[in-house]
């Protein structure tokens, strides 16, 4: 064999000897060694939390656990009721009844309040201080001269006066249009019934006069075939425990209830999307994960013919990790997600080096030397291979340093200390075991494992594949170039998932009914919120903040508690009304002529209004409003509605007939607008518990205001520009939200930068170590052309790099790097025209880690969960491209360089 | 001999430059718009387009109007009646300086809507009647204008990149506009709307055809990013100096005529 073995191969050769000889010696390092990471280890806490991915220190993130702690609401659970296209009543009595069943105290571990609808008691008391002094002041002069045409006359003036031609003031009060529209269409119903001489029941009267006045406080979907409950759970996103078990349990006993209702139900809200991302990121992966690891076991035990050999890998892989978390506990004090996630990957790392050890050392076992000679030749050969490698993907990681996010950073010193832990561990302890098998084999008399004698996995083929090459190196060279470029054509079109919910499992309720809330309820779930403990600041956010063209409305206490000169304007606008409407007296007979008129009007209102719904897009208040004049969309005439036909019952409604009707009418409007006429002050504490709890703190002194965005904030468009726009605002919204951004980041910038910074910090490293430009540039080609190729066939297929399958880049390069630096080294080793040698024994070790390590990545592919899915995909793509551009076209290049074209590849040394 | 050298700092030098050249760029970047906005100027102009609405990639509604506009005595009048589709047919649009009426088609009466009400979107679209009823000054004549970048690139044109920013006690909508002006022909190619410092909105003009002797845009596009839908505006007949534009045209009691 030529020798060209260099100091540090000589000394690596000599170091595996001695462990393995003193075996019991470096065990006991070993053990030593562990014993301190111990003290590591009990330093590490583990902070798996939705948290633990955002900034540390941040004021947002600390803002968002005291929102998520203090404010039960921002983890409220949503059930959707679905009445499957029946009635109204259907849905509001289905949403009753839950809410009963889910106030039961058997649920008490669970759920703290559930609220179906508002509190009407409150609205009946004090609705007119929560309404504006125009507003109540236009209300005492329409009630002035109470009866049918007075009340559809001023109705009629408001409608002109605050909505005609004005599409804004339109959307801005939607909801509300939509209630006062669905009573008024009972209404006009209810005419129509007294108008042609029957007798309509008094409480009828009411509830519509009521429902009019103040709704009925129930949260539908514009056809009312949908409606929305909340439970305020006990447990937030971050317990994971009862948020896992919780969940299910109310997801169980509401559709067993649902069902007996003849309705559907599904649930959503952050508390739920986090929950299923707990259960999915798991299911699917056990049985992948279970054969994965006895192909890994399998493949390790046919390579090496030990029975053995698992353990002898196992063991300094298992001891790597303890050290990296000790190290991470001495460093960083914690291990978060992405962190506890690497170390899955680092068993994959580690296990790579065993791999090239013990492949030497068969290698050398099965060309006759002895076990010691074996285990130094194993070094020798393979060592150098195993430390360059090791330290460029430690610096891979390392570079992570240089992204922006410090989740990232954090990931850059776990991993890049994770590399090299599990280099240390391989190097003191894969040969201490062998020596402690060796001696044990030696103790028991028994030879060299007999197991698969004739089984040489890979090597012929290798070997073959080796020669080709060596004797047509152009043409590898060409055909590999030729395909690199090809596909890597395609990379710049590779894009980055900017939406969260779409890295979910495929189908997922709780995220598919996010959408349609924001369709059918105009109500996105996620939104950001701020806190203060100054009320005037709430107001003036509120003003701010709702004049921004992304947000739908700024939600807080402030529509319920009025400030100081507001609650003085309306308490006197309120003691008017009450004096106006106390006093005011109901005329005998109905004008049927003037109601006709009035109801004419109200015909063309209604039409205009419908038409400004339409041109802004207003599904909801067009589909009520046609419904009610009986047109469709396109403005044809499809049905006869109360509105139609009044004008002509009224023809023939003799002159006392409504007279009756009316008297109950207004009775019901006055005895409605007398009980809301309540001028006292509200205070927080008459404040129903529900709104209480949703906006202020139990200690009375903070206040939560939600910014609720127009759209469904996921969508990486909308929420930049909602983000950029809440922050002209107030620099303190925090949210959910900032989990994708931070997420965004990681995958936008933080992948190119750490990759860029990676190359360069390791091409220095190529030089240090082969001392010799060229080779450090052809070291580094497979891998630009396996990064190419990755990125070519992503955009190709439609996959989008997320923050967590971005983890493929440092990967990449620290293992793609390897690959070619194995190559180099045992190329320059055994020296011009042994290519075969070199592809056949050292690509036998390449082929056996890029196996193991791709069996384990595609464990993942079989998940539900998307993210986890395209991780599977991308990384193991991403092995197998390095494998192919190493094994194939490495060889080839360098064949050509050193031996065509005779350009000197070995170290350059100074003369002396 | 000891020799002294005296290194001179770029960037002060660039800085120095940039101030000697504030007042010739100020003339210039008023020269690139006024060319720009020539064909916006043009007068009694009578154009009958068709305006698509589309939401993300799905188109979701399609209308046709017929637009007259006449500037005289300071005072810019436009008048908007939509033919297509049918629930539209007749409703109309009159903007008279900064007041605005609407007529509906089905029930024919007319409202005078609030000045509130012209920052709202036009007939349900991305545009807003203030991005439409820009007055006969063109889209610049509420801003002030300053030049942002000499070579900017949009699709491979070159163009002059010019940041347009409310002129003070100017009632505007837009923190301010960034827009792209082609080096070559003096077309505006792109505008960017900016809100509460964010981008909001981007309108694409193209096909430019020679109208009255100057370039007028046949196509417009404007994408709101938020709600990602896009509206596009794609003129079928545009004549300048029309007959069919008349004075009277422009009042209420025409709208009820209608």
């Amino acid at each position: 064999m030529s020798g060209n073995h260099s100091k540090r191969d000589q000394f690596l050769g000599k170091w595996g000897r001695w462990a393995a000889t003193r075996w019991r010696a470096s065990i006991a390092i070993a053990i030593g060694v562990t014993a301190i990471m111990a003290v590591g280890v009990s330093m590490v806490r583990p902070e798996f939390t939705f948290y633990s991915i955002m900034p540390t220190g941040s004021e947002k993130v600390r803002d968002l656990k005291t929102i998520t702690e203090t404010f039960p609401a921002a983890s409220s659970i949503i059930v959707v009721v679905d009445g499957d296209g029946g009635a109204r009543a259907r849905v509001t009595s289905a949403i009753d009844a839950l809410e009963e069943e889910l106030r039961n105290p058997a649920l008490s571990e669970y759920v703290a309040h559930v609220y179906g609808r508002m509190d009407m008691e409150f609205l009946t008391e004090h609705g007119l201080m929560l309404t504006d002094a125009a507003d109540v002041r236009r209300l005492a002069n329409a009630n002035a001269e109470p009866g049918l045409v007075p009340f559809f006359r001023s109705l009629n003036d408001d409608l002109e006066r605050e909505y005609a031609g004005n599409e804004a003031s339109l959307a801005d009060d939607e909801e509300l249009v939509i209630a006062q529209f669905e009573a008024l269409e009972q209404l006009l119903a209810m005419v129509e019934t007294a108008a042609s001489g029957e007798e309509v029941p008094a409480d009828q009267i009411r509830t519509i006069v009521n429902r009019y006045l103040v709704g009925d406080g129930y949260l539908l979907n514009r056809d009312n075939t949908m409606g929305l409950l909340f439970i305020e759970p006990t447990f937030t996103i971050n317990d994971v425990g009862p948020m896992v078990n919780g969940i299910p349990e109310l997801e169980r006993i509401i559709q067993a209830r649902a069902d007996e209702l003849g309705v559907t139900t599904g649930l959503t809200g952050f508390t739920v999307v986090g929950k299923d991302e707990a259960v999915t990121a798991e299911q699917g992966l056990a049985t992948s994960t279970t054969i994965a690891l006895g192909l890994i076991l399998l493949v390790i035990i046919v390579a090496f013919r030990m029975f053995s050999a698992p353990l002898i890998c196992g063991v300094p892989l298992v001891i790597g990790v303890v050290w990296t978390i000790g190290v991470a506990g001495f460093v960083l004090r914690r291990l978060n997600i992405m962190t506890a996630m690497y170390m899955v990957a680092l068993l994959g790392l580690g296990i790579d080096y065993a791999i090239h050890m013990l492949t030497t050392y068969r290698q050398e076992r099965d060309a006759g030397a002895d076990f010691a000679d074996a285990v130094g030749a194993a070094f020798n050969k393979s060592g150098s291979g195993v430390l360059t490698g090791a330290l460029t993907t430690a610096v891979a990681f390392l570079a992570l340093q240089v992204g922006e996010s410090p989740i990232v950073r954090e990931l850059g010193v776990v991993a890049g200390s994770g590399v090299l832990c599990e280099l240390i561990a391989m190097f003191l302890i894969l040969p201490g075991l062998l020596g402690l098998r060796n001696h044990r084999n030696a103790k028991r008399g028994r030879a060299e494992s007999r197991l698969l004698r004739r089984v040489s996995p890979g090597a012929t083929l290798l070997g073959g594949l080796g020669g080709a090459i060596g004797k047509r190196p152009l043409v590898f060279a060409l055909v590999m170039v030729a395909a690199g470029a090809a596909i890597s054509t395609q990379a710049s079109d590779v894009e980055i998932e900017g939406n969260i919910m779409n890295m979910e499992a495929k189908g997922l309720e709780s995220v598919e009914l996010q959408d349609l809330m924001v369709e059918e309820f105009s109500m996105a779930p996620d939104f950001l919120s701020v806190t203060t403990t100054s009320l005037a600041e709430l107001r003036s956010l509120s003003e701010e903040l709702e004049e921004l063209s992304t947000v739908e409305m700024a939600d807080s206490i402030i529509p319920y508690l009025p400030a100081e000169d507001e609650t003085t304007e309306r308490a006197r606008e309120i003691r008017r009304l009450w004096r106006i409407v106390a006093e005011a007296s109901v005329p005998d007979n109905v004008d049927a002529g003037s109601l006709a008129a009035e109801v004419d009007r109200l015909w063309m209102n209604i039409v205009e209004m419908a038409d400004l719904a339409y041109f802004s897009d207003m599904d909801r208040l067009f589909a009520t409003l046609n419904r009610i004049v009986g047109l469709d969309a396109d403005g044809q005439k499809v049905a006869e509605t109360p509105i139609d036909r009044l004008p002509f019952a009224l023809e023939s409604t003799a002159a006392g007939e409504l007279a009756g009707f009316q008297e109950r009418f207004a009775g019901a409007m006055r005895a409605m607008l007398l009980s809301m006429a309540n001028p006292e002050p509200v205070t927080l504490q008459m404040i129903p518990e529900r709104v209480r709890n949703s906006y202020v703190s139990p200690d009375g002194n903070r206040f939560l205001l939600n910014i609720i965005p127009k759209q469904n904030p996921w969508e990486p468009e909308f929420r930049s520009i909602y983000t950029t726009q809440v922050e002209s605002v107030t620099d303190r919204a925090t949210g959910m939200l900032l989990a994708a951004d931070q997420m965004f980041t990681i995958a936008r910038v933080d992948g190119v930068r750490a990759a860029i910074a990676a190359l360069v910090v390791i091409f220095v490293l190529l030089l240090l170590d082969f001392r010799n430009p060229v080779t450090a540039i052809v070291t580094l080609l497979p891998l630009l052309l396996s990064f190419g190729a990755l990125f070519g066939f992503m955009a190709l297929t439609g996959i989008k790099f997320d923050f967590i399958n971005i983890l493929a880049v440092p990967l990449l390069i620290g293992i793609g790097i390897d690959d070619a630096v194995h190559i180099n080294h045992r190329y320059l080793q055994e020296g011009p025209g042994t290519i075969s040698t070199v592809v056949g024994k050292t690509g036998t070790a390449l082929l056996l880690t890029s196996v193991t390590t791709i069996i384990g990545f595609a464990s993942f592919i079989p998940s539900i969960m998307r993210a986890m899915r395209s991780s599977g995909i991308v990384l193991s793509l991403a092995m197998a491209l390095a494998f192919l551009f190493s094994v194939l076209l490495h060889p080839a290049v360098l064949v050509l360089i050193r031996e065509k074209l005779g350009i000197r590849l070995e170290p350059w040394r100074l003369r002396t | 001999m000891k020799t002294t050298v005296i290194r001179a700092d770029p960037w002060l030098f660039l800085a120095l430059l940039a101030l000697l050249a504030v007042p010739a760029a100020a003339a210039e970047v008023d020269e690139i718009v006024r060319r720009a906005e020539e064909p916006f100027t043009l007068q009694r102009v009578y154009s009958v387009s068709e305006m698509s609405i589309y939401h993300g990639n799905q188109p979701a509604k399609t209308v046709e109007f017929e637009s007259y506009s006449l500037t005289s005595g300071g005072v810019t009048r436009s008048l908007l009646v939509y033919t297509e589709p049918l629930r539209m047919r007749g409703t109309a649009y009159l903007t008279v300086g900064d007041d605005l009426w609407v007529r509906f088609g089905l029930t024919g009466r007319v409202r005078k809507l609030s000045s509130a009400a012209r920052r709202g979107s036009a007939g349900g679209s991305d545009f807003s009647y203030e991005d439409l009823g820009e007055g006969s000054g063109g889209i610049s004549e509420s801003y002030r204008i300053s030049l942002l970048e000499e070579r900017a690139s949009v699709d491979g044109r070159q163009c002059f990149e010019i940041e347009l920013v409310p002129a003070p006690a100017t009632d505007s909508t837009y923190d301010r506009l960034v827009a792209y002006i082609t080096r070559d022909s003096y077309r505006y190619v792109e505008i960017h709307y900016y809100e509460s410092g964010a981008h909001t909105k981007t309108l694409t003009l193209s096909d430019y055809r020679e109208v009255g002797g100057m370039d007028y845009p046949f196509f417009m596009s404007m994408r709101t990013h938020a709600s990602r839908t896009r509206t596009e505006i794609v003129a079928e007949t545009v004549e300048p100096d029309s007959d069919a534009v008349r004075e009277s045209m422009f009042t209420p009691e025409y709208l009820e005529s209608l």
